[in-house]
């Protein structure tokens, strides 16, 4: 036990005790195969009933150290692990991982990799049954967790019948049936539409009202998690630890070296300080919505905000949709949908789980048939193009881009496309190498597509979908499960190929992605188009409520103002007015 | 338990029972494969059509009685099963040496081909060897569950039960697998791999798809064992059994009984009753 | 309670080898149901269905002994490819003792050479002669052996068509590993014990 008193003397702890339920001395994973280690000599401790939040940019190997806090790395996972990982005092190289989830209980980002039974019942015994817990106590734990979660009622289904939030939900109280006073969560909410990560905080709130338990969290999406935080640690780009203390230590008084750092803040935050840059000093720094609202509104008087002008003149339309009703076994997925977007313009379509977003999408691009005469896109109605035509007209990028590689390095992948139209050899290699070049992967040409990073597949799948020409480009969730810098470096790559001329259309959840970058929003429901128009339009609107959405978190702070009655329409970044 | 929670009962979970009279279902799974493997192995090396016969007219017997059958399940076993009989019997009889039941009558003659009763006898025996097998096993396939027969792999015949979860977390991959595949396909489509036709064209297809397919389930299935090793799964030679699926006293005595008649029927029946044909 | 839990030292089988190997097996599973509902409808027109596609029945445990390199890796997948295909199949539980028949199979050609070789000399040799002297069992079942000549082709067509499908197999892994799969997996991770950085103390 001698090892536990090791964080004592880490001066990165603000306030060293001697109880920490979880800690790190100096660890450093280095990946098989890998050249550089992520995370390199991070020091941490939990201590009992606190909230540890865990930032750092992409690569900064916040997961890997995730895995290392059970001892998954480096029991299960093929990594070395440098320094200590001391679980309730305990090295985790001298325990089992089954032996540490007494004290660790683990949650993943994918809520999908999570199950491994037929029923929610089943599902949370299972963790206890492993630990040979009496029948009795087995099913007393499983319903205070399930309880806990609000998934009692549901026991008997089969978890594949939940919503994503539900699976998310459930997972938690399988972590929580372990028994174990510590919950390290990784990107909980990544694979989650909005109402799913309401639910997942709504249930972590509850966990951690009462201080018996700890939870480290892994998380980029601040604007959900930042309320339920003590104390927050910051990685750099190399995995070092670069700051760490008090929400407000870190947060409010060192936002600039978080910033530099390359982490994304809340974007209560990222307005207050864009104001801050135009000389509307913000005092404290808002962290959430709220704080942001209630800072405006104790100003005496703003400046006019820089909001879009009346539209533009009108371009021709490159994809009209007439009267599109797509019925398949029986259901309506999509009922009488008008819709028309012009050439050269970005469209969101946006909506709830199951409001026939892909659906849209798909029967757009042709990806399915549409009925006949229903859609037209560039000029081609994609129930009578052949492939090959259709996709020289619209470039269809699936949401996991994996799915839709054919070939063996990230050249020949973008070959593909041109060599089945029989183009000649030295124009492929022209074109293939423009491509390489406009999408950053020059140097990973030869590299297998399955290789590349999430961010570097999401750009290859872009390139292979437009390198045949296509003047469209549909994205079904081009962000899903990436963090904040990976989906804001995808959004700028689209804003480029849209000021460029090409029409951009993508289904997404992340509303202020489409309040910052769309020109246009379609709002879908139950199947029906609720309304689309111009993004400002629709934003300051009832739109997005009536779909059984939430407005951006930006667009709610904005609303709630009482004062300075023209900021509430503003709902973008962009809006705000800039330096004088 | 409420009866509207009662009402969302999930069918992978729940063990059906429909009485005592559908005794199948009471049944342990494994005792379902234990009794018919006997004749099913006799099967395979019997040559006379009576044989499988009567195993076939007892196997009907006990699945109609003792599985619940939906309509549709019913009328495929009773008119699919004497349709694949007669579809069997012709082809495997068209191919049949004519040689082979030279001193047979015969029937009739095309250029020269000869078609004799001899042939009819091999291609029925033949044809009934095959159907009666399929009946046999779908006397426990119809009545059993895929979970409960890993319930009673680990529970009866002591297969470690970590071995019995990766069999577990198999069935539920299954689905996962069907959706991946339909996606890859439309995204194979959208790529422009529609092109060609022809069986050599449609293979080369289903090989782009194996890659993608295996990737990414393999890539899920280790991220579910991360998730189970951070449950403690292995962390014991046993775990807490919940589920029981037990072997009781009817097991043996059904497993007894079809083997008796089994024995009955492949011994007592009088062989040169029915003269084997061709093969001498 | 803890007292008699697994060390965390002992080797074993990881749920990451389990997993994956259920993977292959609801590969092979569904592969299965395909060929089984084949097999019904081709006993019709050639009694030789089974012995020549039987290279393919076991495909998926070649390509996951290929790929993984590890004792019982084609084994496992070979009984839940059967577990997995059986509620969907005509022939369904009753094939359980032949999925335990391909299980030890798969496995000879390195067991008897105590899985030290994995070279792919062993696969086209160890399985061209086992799959060819398994379909004996078929061609004993549908009578083709009371025809020389019948037998004879039949015995050829099931040798050629096993070489291909370890030739298949053998590439399949081979592009899955190119893809990255089963990377991790393939070697055995280091009993603790042997940890690099020794273990108790802080080293850094």
């Amino acid at each position: 036990m001698s090892a536990a008193s090791a964080p004592a003397s880490d001066p990165h702890l603000d306030r060293p005790r001697p109880s920490a339920l979880l800690s790190t001395v100096g660890v450093s994973i280095l990946h098989e195969g890998g050249t550089r280690p992520t995370p390199l000599a991070v020091d941490l401790a939990v201590h009992p009933g606190e909230v540890l939040l865990v930032l750092g940019p992409s690569g900064s190997g916040k997961s890997t150290l995730a895995l290392a806090l059970n001892g998954l790395v480096p029991h299960a996972v093929p990594a070395s692990l440098e320094g200590e990982v001391l679980i309730g005092g305990r090295s985790s190289r001298e325990i089992s991982v089954a032996e540490a989830s007494r004290t660790v209980g683990m949650v993943f980002q994918d809520p999908d990799a999570q199950i491994v039974t037929g029923t929610v019942l089943d599902e949370v015994s299972f963790g206890p049954e492993n630990l040979l817990v009496p029948t009795d106590e087995v099913l007393a734990r499983a319903e205070r967790a399930l309880r806990e979660v609000g998934l009692w009622e549901r026991r008997s289904e089969n978890p594949d019948r939940l919503s994503g939030g539900g699976r998310q939900r459930l997972a938690i109280a399988c972590a929580l049936a372990m028994g174990s006073p510590l919950l390290v969560l990784d990107e909980p909410t990544a694979n989650l539409d909005p109402v799913g990560i309401d639910e997942v905080y709504a249930v972590l709130r509850r966990i951690v009202r009462d201080d018996r338990r700890s939870v480290l969290l892994i998380e980029h999406n601040l604007d959900a998690a930042i309320d339920l935080v003590d104390r927050v640690l910051v990685l750099d780009r190399l995995g070092r630890v670069a700051l760490t203390g008090t929400v407000d230590e870190v947060l409010r008084h060192r936002v600039d070296e978080v910033r530099a750092l390359g982490v994304w803040l809340p974007i209560a935050t990222l307005a207050a300080l864009d104001l801050r840059a135009a000389g509307m000093d913000l005092d404290p720094l808002p962290l959430t919505a709220r704080e942001l609202t209630a800072g405006l509104d104790a100003l005496p008087e703003l400046p006019a905000p820089r909001l879009p002008g009346p539209e533009g003149e009108h371009r021709a339309p490159a994809v009209e949709v007439r009267s599109l009703s797509v019925v398949k076994r029986g259901t309506t997925l999509l009922d009488d949908v008008e819709l028309s977007v012009p050439a050269g313009e970005m469209l969101a379509i946006i909506g709830t789980n199951g409001a026939g977003k892909t659906t849209l999408l798909q029967a757009i691009a042709g990806v399915v048939p549409p009925p006949r005469g229903t859609v037209t896109v560039g000029g081609l109605d994609p129930a009578k193009a052949d492939v090959r035509t259709l996709a020289a007209t619209i470039g269809f990028v699936f949401q996991n881009p994996e799915h839709q590689f054919l070939e063996p390095s990230v050249a020949d992948e973008l070959a593909h496309g041109l060599r089945i139209r029989g183009i000649p050899a030295d124009e492929v290699e022209h074109r293939v190498d423009r491509m390489l070049a406009r999408f950053g992967l020059t140097e990973l040409r030869a590299q297998h597509p399955f290789l590349l990073s999430g961010g570097q597949k999401r750009r290859l799948s872009v390139g292979t979908a437009l390198i045949a020409g296509a003047p469209v480009l549909a994205l079904d969730e081009p962000t899903f499960g990436q963090d904040r810098e990976h989906a804001a470096e995808l959004l700028d790559v689209l804003a480029r190929l849209r000021d460029e001329g090409t029409t951009v259309l993508m289904v997404t959840h992340d509303l202020q992605l489409v309040a910052d970058y769309a020109d246009r929003v379609a709002v879908l429901s139950g199947g029906r188009l609720l309304g689309a128009g111009p993004t400002s339009t629709v934003l300051a609107g009832d739109l997005i409520e009536r779909a059984g959405l939430r407005p951006p978190p930006l667009t709610r702070a904005m609303r709630a103002l009482a004062n300075h009655p023209e900021w509430r329409s503003v709902s973008r970044l962009a809006d705000l007015p800039v330096a004088p | 338990m409420t009866a509207a929670t009662t009402a969302m009962i999930d069918p992978f979970a729940v063990r059906p029972d429909y009485g005592p009279v559908r005794f199948l279902y009471r049944l342990n799974p494994l005792s379902k494969i234990a009794a018919p493997l006997p004749a099913m192995i006799a099967l395979i090396f019997v040559r006379d059509p009576l044989t499988p016969a009567i195993f076939l007219g007892l196997t009907f017997a006990l699945i109609l009685i003792g599985a619940k059958l939906s309509r549709r399940a019913a009328l495929g076993i009773l008119l699919g099963i004497p349709a694949a009989l007669i579809v069997l019997t012709l082809s495997f009889a068209l191919w049949t040496d004519p040689a082979r039941t030279a001193d047979t009558t015969n029937l009739f003659t095309i250029a020269d081909y000869r078609f004799n009763t001899g042939a009819l006898y091999i291609g029925a025996s033949t044809a009934l060897r095959l159907t009666t097998l399929a009946a046999l096993a779908l006397l426990g396939g119809l009545t059993t569950d895929g979970p409960d027969l890993v319930r009673s792999l680990v529970q009866q015949l002591r297969v470690p039960y970590r071995i019995g979860y990766t069999a577990l977390a198999a069935y539920r991959f299954v689905p996962r697998f069907a959706h991946e595949l339909e996606i890859i396909r439309a995204a194979h489509r959208v790529r422009g791999m529609a092109g060609g036709r022809g069986p050599i064209a449609g293979l080369r297809r289903y090989l782009g798809y194996v890659v993608p397919l295996l990737a990414s389930a393999i890539r899920h299935a280790e991220r579910v064992a991360l998730s189970m090793d951070s449950r403690a799964f292995g962390a014991h030679p046993t775990r807490t059994e919940r589920h029981l699926v037990p072997f009781r006293t009817r097991d043996w005595l059904f497993i007894a009984a079809f083997w008796i008649v089994s024995a009955l029927v492949l011994l007592a029946l009088p062989r040169d009753f029915l003269p084997l044909i061709g093969d001498r | 309670m803890t007292s008699h839990a697994v060390p965390p030292t002992r080797r074993r089988a990881s749920t990451r080898f389990l997993m994956t190997c259920a993977v292959l097996g609801v590969a092979g599973g569904l592969l299965s149901i395909a060929l089984n509902w084949a097999s019904v409808g081709f006993a019709t027109v050639g009694v030789v269905f089974f012995g020549v596609t039987i290279g393919l029945w076991v495909l998926p445990s070649i390509i996951g002994l290929a790929l993984l390199q590890r004792p019982g890796a084609g084994a496992l997948i070979a009984v839940l490819a059967g577990l997995v295909n059986a509620p969907f199949t005509p022939f369904g539980y009753a094939q359980i003792p032949t999925a335990l028949m391909m299980a030890v199979l798969v496995e000879l050609p390195f067991l008897v050479t105590l899985y030290r070789v994995w070279k792919p000399w062993l696969f086209y040799v160890g399985y061209t002669v086992l799959l060819t002297a398994f379909s004996t069992l078929w061609f004993v079942a549908t009578d083709i052996m009371s025809s020389p000549a019948l037998l004879v082709a039949a015995y050829a067509a099931s040798a050629i068509a096993s070489l291909f499908f370890v030739w298949l197999a053998l590439l399949l892994a081979k592009r899955l590993r190119h893809a990255g799969v089963g990377r991790t997996v393939a070697r055995p991770v280091p009993p603790v014990a042997a940890s690099p950085y020794g273990s108790g103390g802080a080293t850094s």
